[in-house]
């Protein structure tokens, strides 16, 4: 077969779940050495279509052929033996298992009965370069950082003699290098090897980027497939949401007062060195820097999760003692961590324990929970952040990732925090709910919240903060107001510590400047 | 772009010199067993009078409960748990005393005794640990549970058969695979040969099967191990049966060793195999430990008891020192981490 030949084909897929019709009649093609990007907002279909084809979840209704043949999967391991392999957005890494072992996961080279540990670990070094990375094999997978663990996912597919590689979302938690070697591989993969890659992913211009062929589909149906070339950025969202966009990030100023949050030469050895910044009522501050630049441990630090050495942390004028972050919610600083997964969600639980869960000591008298107070200030929330699910009682578990990143708002917003700092709000988020997140970010600032908003994508900093602070490497490398001048590359190269510019450092009183650039 | 090239190259040899430190701190953690061991038997030697003479018991009584053990760290490695090895152990015992006596009896053969009482044992203890393993992989009743409430189970067959004390007719036949010292060695008995070719087994079982490398993956990310094609409820099902098998060989060795199937003996028994998998450094969590772990880790409970012994502690003063060093060595695993910040 050659290049562009159509080999797999999807014909009116349906599949049904007790009250939804999760894909009503979805057709794709797919050929070899092309890249077709999937698009959708979250819950339109697509990681449903997704393990349809891996043989996670038999079809209801509909054909699908590979080589002319119906194939009907009954596992993975027959999905990835007819050469479908997927690189699932959550992390199936072994975290104790070696980074070889990772990689053929369910696979390993064998010499009769026994394991061929040679072969194992040379066809791991082979695929370690081929990833560019520089690890060993023999590393144990848990001890690298999540970006490297993504890349072993990638690397995975690779090892299982796949045709097709569909990748969810592959880069949501990849630095900006290691999404550029990753298009590399993509690239290589497509061209030299004709292999056929789905990408998934909710960053439109990756898909601009990457794709040969783009299909959109929406509450289950397809809406539109044709070729990359044919299509613009806006006519894509356009379709992904069912109407135009016109403004994602719906940054309204806001009145930028008295400082809040001031911080003074915080230093946690070897993590990060002399931070100061503040932030004042109504201010929104970004944070940029490449994943691993110690972002996230600053914003640790300041909220007590983790110690700092020296520095100190004043808020509304009062010094915080470090390392205790109850003291740190008590005094009005609300986090919303980078995963919501794993540090701000309790998966299993309803939306109500879950927004009311750091508010229930207020919630209750004499050690006891005040049920109808509890009820009324998560239902106030679900309204004014507009939720969406049936009621407060829904497990969060079940709610898509736009509203699961809202209920964590909510939970910090039921303490009327002083300081909200969110961290990769919209990592993994469809644009609809980007958009609504952004827009929440926007009143809480005009209501004088003051806001840090860590992140590594510029066009979200760019659009929703008043200034940005970045930090490359532990050490702080500029603090700049946005303004329209300022460029893209300007904040990048000061990310990677090539260029400093600390032009809007707030000692002095530089409201108007600032304010002007909302 | 050229400057952010340089830049990537200088972050990428900074992050190799990183991960050779997390590589040798991985491997100290990982085998902090082997330093426990030495220095114990450093300090039994230098600072116990009368340790040289009383050390080969060390050796005899880690091969005594010690192929339970391996056993209970395979289910511990797929991210289970079974409490229930020590009345399995004892009453696989008993029925090896019934199939001894009853063929003895009427053939006056002790060695086809010793076979089908020990293939009978063995069978007995297999069929045990699937019960568990029915209860807990096909049901879905949590292994902590399931395996307290089969524990009584298996206690009320064993006192159902063998009021306190039960011995075979012709003991005399049985206790040298326990006694017997090759080449008039006190420490290398029968018995200890048979529980090191248990431990390379496992170890090579482990290491070079397919079947049994897909433990470690099984207990460490079940999810991951579904989408591999690995079914977990299987490989679980296999480790408790596993597990009772071993179970069924130590109930054999008890009695070649005390000349009896003692009732008491699974109490005895009880959470000292848990205690030896930890210490030897297999996660409860599940998905890390080898056989080479549970033998340390055997080695090590049985140093410290055969010191005390020596010194003549009584048993509670060993039962306080045996808990305080479990809790000592779960600390020191909490405090070395290879991951600075995040952890």
């Amino acid at each position: 077969m050659s290049r562009g030949d159509i080999f797999i084909e999807l014909d009116d897929i349906v599949k049904v779940f007790p009250g939804v019709r999760a894909l009503d009649g979805v057709s794709i093609k797919i050929a070899e050495g092309k890249v077709h990007a999937l698009c959708g907002e979250n819950g339109a279909g697509k990681s449903t279509l997704i393990k349809v084809m891996t043989g996670v979840h038999a079809r209801d209704g509909g054909d699908y052929r590979i080589d002319g043949k119906t194939v009907n999967f009954k596992s993975t391991k027959e999905a990835i033996d007819a050469g479908v392999s997927c690189v699932y957005q959550e992390l199936s890494i072994a975290p104790q298992l070696d980074v070889a072992k990772n990689l053929f996961i369910g696979n390993l080279p064998m010499k009769g009965h026994i394991i061929d540990h040679k072969t194992l670990y040379e066809k791991s070094e082979e695929i370690l370069k081929f990833l560019e990375m520089d690890i060993s094999p023999h590393m144990i997978a848990g001890d690298l950082s999540v970006g490297q663990q993504q890349m072993i996912e990638i690397g995975r597919a690779l090892t299982r003699n796949a045709r097709l590689i569909i990748m969810d979302e592959p880069t949501s938690s990849l630095s900006e290098a290691e999404t550029d070697t990753l298009f590399k591989v993509i690239k290589t993969l497509v061209e030299d090897r004709n292999m056929a890659i789905i990408y998934i992913s909710h960053k439109l211009d990756e898909v601009m980027e990457l794709a040969d062929w783009i299909t959109v589909i929406r509450d289950g149906k397809n809406i539109i497939s044709k070729a990359k070339t044919d299509f613009t950025q806006a006519e894509l969202v356009k379709n992904m949401i069912g109407r135009p966009l016109e403004n994602l990030y719906m940054k309204e100023p806001a009145e930028i007062t008295d400082t809040m949050l001031e911080v003074n030469h915080l230093t946690r050895d070897g993590v990060f060195d002399d931070i100061s910044f503040k932030v004042r009522k109504g201010e929104v501050v970004g944070f940029f820097g490449l994943v691993g630049a110690g972002r996230s441990e600053i914003m640790r630090a300041i909220f007590g999760v983790d110690k700092y050495n020296s520095g100190e942390v004043i808020l509304d004028g009062k010094k915080l003692k470090g390392g205790d972050p109850a003291k740190a919610i008590e005094n009005g600083i609300g986090f919303c961590t980078e995963d919501r997964k794993k540090e701000g969600l309790a998966l299993k639980i309803s939306i109500l324990s879950n927004m009311t869960l750091v508010k229930l000591k207020a919630l209750s008298h004499g050690g006891v929970v005040d049920r109808v107070a509890q009820r009324r200030a998560a239902d106030k929330y679900m309204k004014s952040i507009s939720i969406k699910a049936p009621s407060v009682n829904q497990l969060v578990g079940n709610l898509s990732g736009g509203n699961q990143q809202k209920v964590v708002v909510a939970k910090w917003l039921l303490m009327d925090p002083k300081v909200l700092i969110v961290d990769e709000p919209t990592r993994g988020i469809d644009v609809g709910s980007k958009s609504e997140i952004y827009s929440i970010l926007s009143d809480l600032a005009k209501q004088g919240m003051a806001i840090i908003v860590v992140s590594s994508e510029v066009e979200e900093i760019m659009g929703v903060c008043d200034k940005v602070i970045t930090i490359a490497e532990g050490k702080k490398t500029g603090e700049m107001a946005i303004t329209p001048e300022l460029t893209r590359e300007h904040i990048l190269s000061c990310a990677l510590g090539t260029e400093t510019d600390f032009s809007a450092e707030t000692d002095g009183e530089k409201k108007e400047e600032v304010k002007e650039n909302g | 772009m050229e400057e952010k090239g340089v830049k990537k190259e200088a972050a990428a040899a900074e992050n190799a010199v990183d991960l050779k430190k997390i590589q040798r701190v991985r491997f100290l953690k990982d085998n902090n067993s082997i330093l426990i061991l030495v220095a114990l038997l450093f300090v039994a030697f230098i600072g116990v009078d009368g340790f040289t003479g009383s050390w080969y018991n060390v050796a005899l009584y880690s091969a005594e409960y010690g192929i339970c053990c391996l056993g209970l760290a395979l289910v511990m490695i797929c991210g289970n748990i079974d409490l229930s090895v020590g009345y399995n152990a004892a009453f696989c015992g008993v029925m090896f005393v019934i199939t001894f006596n009853h063929i003895y009896n009427s053939t006056g053969n002790s060695a086809l005794g010793i076979i089908v009482g020990l293939i009978v044992a063995l069978i007995t203890g297999g069929v045990l640990g699937a019960f568990n393993g029915v209860i807990i992989t096909k049901v879905g009743v949590s292994p902590l549970i399931a395996t307290i409430a089969t524990n009584y189970i298996y206690e009320g067959l064993v006192m159902n058969f063998a009021k306190t004390s039960f011995a075979p007719v012709n003991k005399d036949a049985i206790t040298p695979i326990a006694k017997y010292q090759i080449f008039g060695l006190r420490w290398l008995t029968p018995m200890v040969i048979i529980f090191l070719l248990f431990v390379l087994g496992t170890y090579l079982w482990m290491h070079y099967t397919r079947y049994g490398n897909r433990l470690h993956i099984v207990g460490d990310n079940p999810e991951a191990a579904e989408y591999a094609g690995i079914s977990v409820s299987k490989t679980a099902f296999t480790t408790f049966v596993l597990c009772g098998i071993m179970a069924g060989m130590t109930g054999f060795m008890m009695v070649a060793f005390s000349g009896a199937a003692i009732y008491t003996q699974g109490t005895t028994l009880g959470t000292f195999p848990i205690s030896c998998v930890i210490i030897g450094g297999v996660k409860m969590t599940g998905g890390k430990g080898t056989a080479v772990h549970v033998l340390l880790g055997v080695l090590i409970m049985r140093t410290v008891s055969t010191m005390m012994s020596t010194m003549f502690w009584s048993t509670n003063r060993v039962n306080l020192v045996t808990g305080l060093l479990l809790i000592a060595v779960l600390i020191a695993d909490r405090f070395t981490s290879t991951k600075s910040a995040d952890e």
